[in-house]
Parts: C-alpha cells; sequence; structure tokens
C-alpha cells in the first residue's frame, strides 16, 4: 500500500491531497481526501485513515 | 514523463473544478445500488474483490462534479492505456469543498506496488519541477 499526502498552489487554490493506492492483479485500488485548502484538509484526514484500516480483501 | 504530467494536471484541474463548484448545491445522484448496505454510522462497501466502510455522513457528490472528474480520467489514464472501472466521490459533512473520491483502475500489464511507488516519485518530482506540485509531504510503501 502507498501512501501519497501533496499539496498543491494553482492559481488562488491552495490544495492538499492524501492518497492510499494499492495493487490487487490488474487493478489500482485508490482512495483519496482532497481538501480545498489546509485546514480543511486536516479536518477530514482521519476519515481516510478509518478507512485504511477497515480496508480488506473479500 | 508527458502523460504522468497530463495525469498529475488531471488531479489538478480536478481540484480547481470543485473550488468552482463546491459552492453549488449538491444533488445526490442515482446510487450504485447492491454494493453498499447502510447502518446508522458507517456504509459498507463491497465489490466482491474489496470491503471497506465509509462514514454514512458523507453524501455522494452532484452529477455534475463527477462526470467531470470521469471524463478528465478517462482520457488521461488511457494514454497510458488505464481505465477506470469504477469511481465514487463523496463530499464531507463538515466542508462541503472536501471530497472523498475511490477509483478502481484496470492496468493492461500487471504492476507491482513498487513500480506504483517509482512511479509516483517520479511523477511527483516532474510536478515539482514545472511548479503544479508545491510539496510532497509524504510518499512511502507501507506493508
Amino acid at each position: 500500500m502507498i501512501f501519497e499526502d501533496i499539496s498543491v498552489k494553482s492559481g488562488n487554490f491552495n490544495g492538499r491531497t492524501y492518497t492510499i493506492k494499492t495493487v490487487i492483479g490488474s487493478h489500482i485500488y485508490e482512495f483519496s481526501i482532497y481538501g480545498l485548502d489546509n485546514a480543511g484538509f486536516q479536518s477530514d484526514k482521519i476519515y481516510l485513515d478509518n478507512i485504511i484500516d477497515s480496508f480488506s480483501l473479500n | 514523463m508527458r502523460n504522468k504530467i497530463f495525469i498529475f494536471l488531471a488531479v489538478s484541474m480536478f481540484c480547481l473544478i470543485l473550488t468552482v463548484l463546491h459552492a453549488q448545491p449538491i444533488k445526490d445522484f442515482e446510487d450504485s445500488v447492491a454494493k453498499t448496505v447502510t447502518n446508522n454510522k458507517q456504509e459498507i462497501y463491497n465489490d466482491q474483490t474489496v470491503i471497506f466502510t465509509y462514514p454514512a455522513k458523507w453524501k455522494k457528490a452532484s452529477s455534475d462534479i463527477y462526470s467531470q472528474m470521469h471524463q478528465l480520467l478517462d482520457h488521461d489514464l488511457s494514454k497510458i492505456n488505464r481505465f477506470i472501472i469504477e469511481l465514487e466521490v463523496y463530499t464531507s459533512p463538515n466542508n462541503e469543498g472536501n471530497y472523498l473520491v475511490f477509483d478502481k483502475t484496470q492496468v493492461q500489464d500487471s504492476i507491482s506496488i513498487e513500480f506504483l511507488l517509482s512511479e509516483r516519485n517520479k511523477t511527483d518530482y516532474d510536478a515539482l519541477a514545472s511548479g503544479y506540485l508545491t510539496k510532497i509531504n509524504l510518499l512511502m510503501e507501507f506493508p
């Protein structure tokens, strides 16, 4: 599983994205939280951590 | 390198689209039935391959945002023979400008997690050099 946390600036937009990716067979599964600003990102990042904890193969 | 920059740009463009659209009223679009089971606090996603839960308070994004993201990803991933076969976009209950995105991509040739990490490293490096990415806070593989 890969964890990626990047900050992006484009024009007036200062966003932050937190992503986990994993490869299973011929598929890439990816979960991301997109925050439009750093404060908003911080408030919702915990949800992705919870999703990671619940993630399992069927 | 150009294709990878395109993918990064697609993500950045998506963020910009969200910036413009997030203030619009959110309307639910048709649910992708049978894959979710609701309890009081969590939704359960189950596609026969993977299972995960997400907060029941997260709502599906508007069809406008969903379709724009789907088109961007379809357009850019097809250049490297990858295709979106599942996409879910949810808005945060705390901030309608924040999104949870889940996607499942079909790859033509089998790839390893090490290859994927190497690919992201190169993409991020190129995006930093081009000025689209301002900071890599974390990029790591966790077993």
